[in-house]
């Protein structure tokens, strides 16, 4: 499916532009808060098709999280403009494909390489998951050691949510979140974790995949988006550990995007562009996405 | 998470490496402190998020019950957690940090360290380093990385 894209400075305009009916996707111009505010009280879209342009720095964006039209944000702060919008709009083609189950990773990069997958059946396998990704991206990618153990951090945090966060019984409360994180837990089918990776010399890119599809994503974006914005946590017993380790992740120059069907599936999908120059690493164009109930 | 003590005329020294993650047991690994624990953190290689909660809870105990702590060689992977949580170090309890360098010259990264008596006299201009390749190693991380730090 080719996505058709359509920039928007005016928010005004979208109602014209929707009623066309031929367009895919709208990147609107929210840079200022005054605009991202507009937007929000005005805006009557699907929020599949809107993703806005914003600068990190909006203070307006956390609480206005909770609006439905505010799910995908390509992030102005980072990387080259004019790259961004075109990678990204390949990246929602991608996600928005409706004959598409599963998020299919490899389309994420130019030139991939085959697509490793692994299926968790206990929690003792995340070690040696990360242990066979650090071998990899040492031995195939040329990147300093920091990236490579920013990226492993990442895949943890991911790793640890999905076997520990995402469970939930019948009433759709989490079931191990309680539990100590260094706790060896069987994974029977419907806890079982998968984890996708492909690299194509230039990017890396993973999915971890949980079989609940209960994620809070409203939650975990607002630590992201706080976490972005230069603020301090204050780490103590009652700090949500998903939040607080995505938003570093996204922070180190991670995009993030989270395909969830309610009680079916999450995917989460990380997506790194490899640098030699931590600096370049850290301020690379990044996007956070959120699809699906 | 691997530790490793040794005691010195300055007070216990306790050597840390590795990943500090949910494995992680400081109790049991570094056993008990009287009045002073020197860190030393040049091999600690990442740290999640239970990571930092463990690491919080302990040293916190410890300045609690009058431990004076202080952290030697902290590598980028320490550094950068102050970018993120008010209560991961008391910034004068920093003695010296790796710094992240990269020579575009011929691609290569290195970490220097530097103390931070050294980095504040500089007002945090981090010097040139000549690469073996001939080229100019320089700072490679944005001002974020010593913020924590200038205060």
């Amino acid at each position: 499916m080719k996505c058709s894209v359509v920039l928007i400075a005016d928010w005004s305009e979208l109602p014209s532009l929707l009623s066309l009916g031929h367009l895919d996707l709208f990147l609107i111009d929210v840079s200022t808060e005054q605009d991202f505010e507009t937007y929000v009280q005005h805006a009557t879209t699907s929020a599949a098709q809107v993703h806005l342009i914003v600068n990190s720095e909006l203070s307006s964006i956390p609480a206005s999280l909770q609006s439905e039209h505010c799910r995908s944000f390509l992030i102005r702060t980072y990387g080259n403009f004019e790259e961004t919008a075109k990678a990204y709009s390949r990246l929602i083609t991608i996600a928005s494909s409706s004959h598409q189950e599963k998020f299919a990773i490899e389309d994420l990069l130019k030139s991939p390489s085959e697509v490793n997958q692994v299926t968790l059946t206990h929690s003792d396998q995340k070690i040696e998951c990360l242990n066979q990704v650090r071998e990899y991206l040492i031995h195939h990618a040329v990147i300093s050691e920091r990236i490579v153990e920013i990226i492993l951090n990442g895949l943890d945090e991911i790793l640890m949510n999905a076997i520990y966060d995402a469970p939930v019984d019948e009433n759709g409360n989490q079931r191990l979140t309680k539990i100590p994180r260094n706790t060896p837990i069987a994974l029977d089918e419907k806890n079982q974790v998968e984890l996708h990776t492909v690299y194509d010399g230039q990017s890396f890119a993973f999915k971890v995949v949980d079989h609940f599809g209960s994620v809070n994503q409203l939650k975990l974006l607002k630590h992201i988006f706080l976490g972005s914005q230069d603020h301090l946590f204050q780490m103590n017993e009652a700090i949500a550990n998903a939040g607080v380790g995505l938003a570093s992740t996204f922070r180190m120059g991670a995009s993030l995007m989270f395909i969830s069907k309610k009680g079916i599936r999450t995917e989460v999908v990380v997506y790194f562009k490899l640098c030699s120059s931590f600096r370049e690493f850290k301020n690379q164009f990044r996007f956070l996405a959120i699809h699906g109930s | 998470m691997e530790a490793v003590k040794r005691d010195t005329p300055q007070g216990a020294c306790v050597y840390l490496s590795g990943a500090i993650d949910e494995t992680a047991s400081f109790d049991q690994m570094i056993g008990h402190v009287s009045s002073v624990l020197q860190v030393n953190c040049k091999g600690v290689s990442r740290i999640n998020s239970i990571g930092v909660k463990s690491w919080v809870r302990y040293f916190s105990n410890l300045r609690k019950n009058g431990v004076k702590l202080k952290f030697f060689e902290c590598s980028s992977a320490v550094i950068q957690q102050l970018e993120f949580f008010q209560n991961f170090i008391e910034s004068e309890e920093v003695e010296s940090l790796g710094v992240p360098l990269f020579c575009s010259s011929c691609r290569k990264n290195e970490e220097k360290y530097f103390t931070v008596k050294d980095l504040k006299a500089a007002s945090f201009q981090v010097p040139v380093v000549k690469c073996s390749c001939g080229g100019n190693l320089v700072f490679d991380d944005t001002k974020e990385y010593f913020q924590a730090l200038m205060g």
